[in-house]
């Protein structure tokens, strides 16, 4: 079968586009960087659930865990990478353009 | 989240919701009270101290209260330039403070234009104008509204005080530095039930 007749296959970033990973992505976006607490007010997930979907986007290389000392106790801060800003813009472009012709 | 918002919506709600807690609005009364009971007591030295212990004791407290419940988060450029911009304005307060002090000083020399006598003999009302002004571009700055509010109770009752010669300048600023501390401990109160402290597992611990 020819390969010219086969549809178009719209490639959506899995990583980002899952709707806990959204909802954390696009609010270490709007931020330099956040801490867990931040992150699960603002999404509300769960501390498990929450881990689980920081540790994909950082094998994604989407995010940085930094180490920090606050009032000499090990604090934890959440930072997207430049490739996380670079995916998460070329997401929402992708998601604009996806909708845009619709009638 | 709701699904309308937008990002830059999100963004602004969790700036403003730093403040939610009132904090600075205790700070702010309680400068206010400070300088009331400095005027009263005559004790300046020992009120400069506290209110220098208040300012600085406000990212403590904030450390304390509001991020085991907010979290901790640092904010983009905008954000910080604002935060950076009230400390200009207090900065400025400052200067505005003295050059008022040594305004006074040179009025009680003698020999002054009649427009300098003028101004001196309602000071309060020009005082009332720079803070009560001051802190209302504090709120505007901050995105803050009830500071508009802050700054007409200022300057209402340095206004008061000096036109109805009722009471003084120190029980004006006690007054509405107080009014102002209790506003902040209601928000605080309000803040505290509303945002449990979460534990570094996420179990809210009350």
């Amino acid at each position: 079968m020819s390969r010219k007749n086969e549809p178009e296959r719209i490639e959506i970033d899995r990583v980002i586009h899952e709707p806990a990973r959204l909802l954390i992505v696009a609010h270490l976006y709007i931020v330099e960087s956040a801490d867990y607490v931040f992150l699960m007010q603002n999404t509300d997930l769960t501390w498990g659930n929450l881990s689980s979907h920081l540790s994909k986007l950082e094998e994604a290389g989407y995010i940085e865990i930094l180490k920090d000392f606050v009032d000499r106790k090990p604090h934890t801060m959440i930072k997207l990478t430049d490739a996380g800003r670079t995916a998460f813009d070329a997401y929402r472009r992708q998601m604009r353009q996806l909708f845009e012709d619709l009638p | 989240m709701k699904p309308e918002s937008t990002l830059e919506q999100v963004e602004r709600g969790a700036w403003l919701r730093i403040f939610e807690d009132g904090i600075w609005d205790i700070a702010l009364g309680l400068v206010l009270v400070a300088f009331g009971l400095s005027i009263i007591t005559g004790m300046t030295a020992v009120v400069t101290g506290a209110v220098v212990t208040v300012l600085v004791s406000v990212g403590c407290v904030k450390r304390r209260i509001t991020e085991p419940r907010l979290g901790r988060v640092r904010f983009r450029d905008r954000r910080r330039r604002q935060l950076q911009n009230i400390s200009w304005l207090l900065a400025a307060l400052s200067v505005v403070g003295v050059l008022v002090f040594l305004f006074i000083t040179w009025t009680a020399q003698g020999a002054v234009p009649a427009w300098a006598l003028a101004i001196r003999d309602h000071f309060l009302i020009v005082i009332a104008l720079i803070w009560g002004g001051a802190v209302a571009f504090g709120g505007w700055l901050l995105n803050l509204p009830r500071f508009y509010a802050h700054g007409l109770i200022i300057s209402s009752a340095l206004i008061g005080s000096d036109l109805t010669d009722g009471y003084s300048l120190g029980v004006a600023l006690l007054a509405c530095g107080g009014l102002i501390v209790l506003f902040g401990l209601v928000l605080l109160i309000r803040f505290v039930r509303r945002y449990p402290r979460q534990s570094a597992r996420g179990e809210a611990d009350e």
